[in-house]
């Protein structure tokens, strides 16, 4: 018996009971839809933040002093310098905050300024409405300049244009360079209504020399560790032990990773179970077609049909309904992929992988499921299948 | 020559103790090749045990039964299928055709299991659709078919392999008298073209076809004409 004859038996008998046919399927169907879905959109999902903590930064550090006695006492601008010359650092921005009146004609708002370094801009990829980020000459020169959050744009200006005109930090005059583009970042939604200045400004504006925190960037993910530890312990070989904080999005990152793993378990949990559900309704219905078709496999046996033969032609039934299901069911999975995506918001993308795996999965399951009603057909006296009424 | 079939003291039960049914007891005979033998009794005489021992699809419980010169009760299942495949045609009363294939797909079956290429089976069906008168119906499903013509399909089903026996049970019993006189015409063709058949039938009529004869009764041969 060829390759082509178990196939079109197959065919045949799955044509000829289209309504049981889907009802069998469906049960593979959607559990390997199911499992789809869960993979791509967990991927999806895992991509998103992992994309979101790059922006913000997965490279970066931000160092505190771990003073209690007040936020501000330690570092310096002087300390960023020389962060600025440990092996494997990208970028070190210097932060330093207050708050302060900010105001236009009768409009006024308390806002946070943040005194910094151009080098902040580029470490967030921040994006503008107007203008542009604060540039290293307005640090040099000391500017009288401020970028505005957009929020804080459009409380002083409204509609209007910001670039060119001056708003006021408690009383005294700045020129608007740039409106900074809030987008819809998930760790940065809590930073809004607020303006930068030149560090140097803003230490001579609020007679203040220290940062409140230094972030530094690595070059790559690779030398972070290194970078983490080099600055660490020029800071504590000059401020003393325990005096320096740490936080890095490492941490972050793994809580995600762990929730999305856990999602994702519980998921897969349940397609696993649907799939076996779907298995036990193969393992069904071949049975069923078993007894409905002994007088058949008699004859077939009669005509010189070996065991071989018979196992062969009920586990490829088997394996049509697994495969049937498999197929349908990546079709509908990407189907809910795409709706997914697009109700979440995320970027998702179905694996070849995925698609792979499931239709290995099924047909796994169909052969089996399919295994244990075949084996009974093919042992069948032919005798007594021929007597079968 | 050699006989095709050679049974000695062949014997059938079924179950044990005292529910033990005897459905062949003690059954001797031999058929040479081109013979043509009848087999006749009443129904529960062990006609149809017979020929299911014949055609290798039921094992006797005590006595010989030589095809060909082997020794059947000796073979493995693996060769009987191939003993029922290509050496052995069967025609059964109620013909038997899968009601889902067509009629030429019925005929093509039993090459499907010797794994003839597709290509060869068609050449091969169309000779015997040809044969049988039913080149226009090769593409009917049985259930469209009169009873005539769904044996005449099972017949060229059992001629598909060149078989060195045709074992018919009853292949006119669910015929009218004239259907089962051609279809009788048709097998006596086939003895003369050097067909070996064995016939198993309740009709007198039908049985005189055949070159012997032996009737059964309570699983013994009571009569023997040849």
């Amino acid at each position: 018996m060829r390759f082509s004859d178990y196939v079109s038996i197959a065919v045949h008998q799955l044509k000829k009971n289209r309504l049981r046919t889907m009802l069998t399927v469906l049960g593979i169907m959607i559990g390997i839809a199911s499992m789809i879905t869960v993979i791509s959109v967990g991927g999806g999902g895992q991509q998103m933040i992992n994309d979101e903590l790059l922006k913000f930064g997965i490279n970066r550090i931000w160092l505190f002093s771990n003073d209690l006695r007040g936020p501000n006492k330690l570092l310096t601008l002087v300390d960023a310098q020389m962060l600025q010359k440990v092996r494997g650092v990208k970028d070190v921005a210097p932060s330093a905050y207050e708050k302060a009146y900010l105001s236009r004609g009768g409009t006024k708002l308390i806002a946070d300024v943040v005194g910094t370094t151009e080098a902040l801009f580029v470490m967030e990829q921040m994006g503008y409405l107007e203008g542009h980020g604060l540039t290293k000459k307005d640090i040099d020169y000391v500017r009288q300049v401020v970028v505005l959050s957009e929020e804080a744009k459009d409380q002083l200006f409204g509609s209007g244009t910001a670039v060119g005109n001056k708003v006021s930090i408690n009383g005294q005059k700045f020129t608007v360079v740039g409106v900074e583009k809030e987008d819809q970042s998930i760790y940065s939604s809590f930073f809004s209504g607020k303006c930068y200045i030149p560090i140097s400004t803003f230490n001579l504006m609020f007679s203040n020399r220290h940062v409140d925190e230094i972030s530094v960037t690595a070059q790559n993910t690779d030398v972070l560790d290194g970078v983490v530890d080099d600055c660490v312990s020029l800071l504590l070989k000059k401020y003393g032990e325990g005096s320096i904080k740490i936080i890095n999005l490492t941490q972050e990152l793994q809580n995600a990773q762990n929730i999305l793993d856990i999602f994702k378990t519980v998921v897969s949990a349940v397609a696993a179970i649907s799939l076996l559900v779907g298995g036990i309704g193969i393992m069904n219905i071949m049975l069923v077609t078993v007894k409905e078709r002994t007088r058949e496999i008699g004859i077939r046996k009669a005509l010189g049909a070996g065991e071989h033969h018979i196992l062969g032609q009920f586990l490829a039934e088997a394996l049509f309904y697994a495969l049937l299901g498999g197929f349908l069911g990546i079709a509908l999975g990407v189907l809910l992929t795409r709706l997914a995506g697009d109700i979440l918001g995320i970027k998702t993308e179905v694996s070849i992988a995925a698609a792979t795996l499931s239709v290995l999965f099924s047909a796994t399951v169909g052969i089996v499921f399919g295994l244990m009603p075949a084996y009974k057909a093919s042992k069948l006296s032919p005798v007594e299948a021929l007597r079968h009424e | 020559m050699s006989a095709i079939i050679e049974i000695r003291d062949l014997c059938k039960t079924y179950g044990k103790g005292e529910t033990c049914v005897h459905a062949l007891r003690g059954i001797t005979l031999s058929v040479q090749p081109g013979g043509f033998l009848a087999v006749m009794g009443p129904s529960g005489s062990g006609k149809t045990t017979l020929m299911n021992i014949l055609g290798c699809i039921d094992t006797q419980t005590r006595g010989d039964y030589i095809f060909a010169g082997t020794d059947v009760r000796r073979l493995s299942n693996q060769a009987k299928v191939y003993l029922r495949n290509r050496r052995i045609g069967f025609i059964f009363q109620s013909f038997y055709l899968l009601p889902t294939l067509t009629a030429r797909q019925n005929i093509e079956l039993p090459m499907v299991y010797s794994g003839i290429p597709p290509k060869e089976r068609h050449k091969k069906s169309s000779e015997l659709l040809e044969m049988t008168g039913l080149a226009s119906r090769a593409n009917h499903l049985p259930s469209e078919l009169s009873g005539g013509q769904r044996q005449r399909v099972a017949i060229a089903r059992a001629l598909v392999n060149n078989p060195s026996l045709i074992l018919a049970d009853e292949p006119t019993g669910n015929l009218d008298s004239r259907t089962g006189a051609d279809i009788m015409r048709m097998l006596v063709d086939l003895n003369k073209a050097g067909a070996t058949i064995v016939l198993i039938t309740h009709e007198r009529s039908v049985a005189d076809n055949a070159k012997e004869l032996i009737v059964l009764k309570d699983g013994c041969v009571v009569e023997k004409v040849s």
